[in-house]
């Protein structure tokens, strides 16, 4: 029946009053705070070592449960990992800022570049990596999913640009949120 | 909840507060008439457990022999343990049925998921 009705087994208390003594003992100030805050608030008279006793218990089990789920989410394919869950859209845009600089990044770009390579840009290799100014601001979109939309544009346009806000109103197509 | 549940529960509050006219206008505040009901319905919250509580510990009774957790073995019932926990509205008391396993020499609650009492 302990287990049909979720009743803890080693507790005095119904789940609902462990749930709000875990609370308490977690939120408030001491021990003590949180026997007058039951006291008053929820009427459920505890001695402060009881709320302790509790306390810890609830941790120690919501630790126990974080570690589970982490195991078990580390142990699943990367495919299914890396997945957004079922009702979770992935946003179109992100926006990537980075303290150092610079970045190399792999050079999807020169396939769809639409302007002809210059003189100089055709005696030199074509380049595995592109070194980029940071921020950067990528679609997320298919199918150029990934791709910096800043690329193509003068180094210039980012290295002035201030905040993600103008980055994004820099380029078209793309709606920004400037109120964020 | 459902109209149907709040329409009985509508009709017991009328029988009630004609039952107790007297108790119920002698609370002259607010305060007081609120104490006062607040108190009638913490009960009826108790008593309403502590009946469903009994009822599902009937039905596990009324099952002559339940599998021990650990080995699996038929075990009768050994007892019922008297319980009273500390609720949102005050203590709920019932009585919870306990088995004891002979070759695991530990005691569990039928359905249960944790040990009555250490081994022993």
């Amino acid at each position: 029946m302990a287990k049909a009705l979720q009743r803890p087994p080693r507790e005095g208390v119904t789940p609902l009053v462990l749930e709000k003594v875990g609370w308490a003992g977690a939120n408030l100030g001491s021990y003590q705070q949180a026997v007058d805050a039951l006291a008053l608030l929820a009427e459920i008279p505890l001695a402060p070592k009881q709320v302790q006793r509790m306390t810890s218990q609830v941790g120690a089990d919501a630790v126990e449960e974080r570690t589970q789920q982490v195991q078990q989410h580390r142990r699943r394919p990367l495919m299914k990992r890396t997945t957004a869950r079922p009702g979770v859209e992935s946003s179109e845009l992100a926006v990537v800022m980075m303290d150092g600089g610079r970045f190399q990044r792999r050079d999807h770009f020169q396939e769809r570049r639409e302007t002809p390579l210059t003189a100089i840009e055709q005696t030199l290799p074509p380049a595995a990596f592109e070194e980029q100014i940071t921020p950067d601001i990528c679609s997320l979109c298919e199918p150029c999913h990934g791709q910096s939309l800043l690329a193509e544009r003068p180094p210039g346009v980012v290295s002035d640009t201030k905040t993600p806000a103008e980055l994004g109103s820099g380029i078209d197509g793309v709606a920004v949120d400037q109120t964020g | 909840m459902d109209d149907q549940l709040r329409q009985r529960i509508r009709e017991m509050a009328t029988r009630l507060a004609a039952d107790e006219k007297e108790k119920l206008h002698a609370a002259g505040t607010f305060v007081d008439l609120e104490r006062l009901t607040v108190e009638i319905g913490d009960e009826l919250t108790r008593q309403l457990t502590s009946s469903v509580l009994s009822s599902r510990a009937r039905e596990v009774v009324g099952q002559p022999r339940h599998a021990c957790p650990d080995c699996g073995k038929k075990c009768s019932m050994e007892e019922l343990d008297p319980l009273i926990l500390k609720g949102m509205r005050g203590e709920v008391e019932y009585a919870e049925p306990r088995c004891f396993c002979s070759s695991c020499r530990r005691s569990f609650f039928p359905g249960g998921q944790g040990p009555a009492a250490s081994p022993a």
